[in-house]
């Protein structure tokens, strides 16, 4: 079956320290993740090709952000 | 359309969870039955699969040859069979162990086509003991 055939091993996750502890009046009190793409739509390929995709997410907040767990399926 | 789905979590209070997704179209190469084989049965009987090996249209291959991942496990014949202009093939898997075993094999293809050179088939050995008849 297609949906169980494609590796999906190489799925990264890139996180963006982007942590302004305060630096800009906007940002929000305490941490605030924010995915900048979260959906990635990749080009047709063929079954068990590696796909490959980094998301970035953002700390748009005061305070350090933690990712604390990440849960594929 | 492939789907699957990413859950982030953070410490942010407002927003614990972030979900990510990445799809997108994965196309067949190849149409494999069955995609595994078992090989179950007493040690003494024939224990033998067939697997049909049907290349798609859009990728077209011929099988050059067949390798196995060990030497001692199984017995591998390939025959071609052709379905009007089309051709599959079909792959007789034969168990080779005459005693009490349990292994794990691959059949290897090796084909034409620059994408797939080789496609392997996972063959799963279960040989076991004859049952007493206990006939006396």
């Amino acid at each position: 079956m297609k949906l169980k055939a494609i590796s999906l091993a190489g799925i990264l996750l890139l996180i963006a320290a982007a942590v302004c502890f305060g630096a800009e009046d906007t940002a929000t009190e305490g941490p605030d993740a924010v995915a900048v793409e979260p959906v990635f739509e990749f080009k047709p390929v063929l079954d068990g090709d590696e796909v490959v995709h980094d998301y970035v997410i953002q700390n748009k907040g005061s305070v350090e952000l933690e990712v604390q767990r990440v849960q594929t399926g | 359309m492939l789907s699957k789905n990413i859950t982030v979590y953070t410490n942010d209070p407002r927003d614990q969870q972030l979900r990510l997704t990445i799809r997108g179209h994965v196309n067949n190469f190849v149409t494999i039955k069955p995609s595994r084989v078992r090989m179950t049965g007493a040690a003494g009987d024939e224990i033998k699969s067939t697997v049909t090996v049907i290349p798609e249209e859009k990728y077209p291959f011929k099988i050059l040859e067949t390798k196995t991942l060990k030497e001692d496990n199984i017995k591998v014949t390939l025959d071609e069979v052709k379905e009007g202009e089309d051709t599959e093939y079909r792959v007789t898997v034969e168990n080779l162990k005459d005693k009490r075993a349990r292994y794990f094999d691959a059949v290897i293809l090796k084909t034409d086509s620059d994408i797939r050179p080789e496609i392997k088939i996972s063959v799963y050995g279960n040989i076991f003991d004859r049952p007493d008849t206990g006939s006396n």
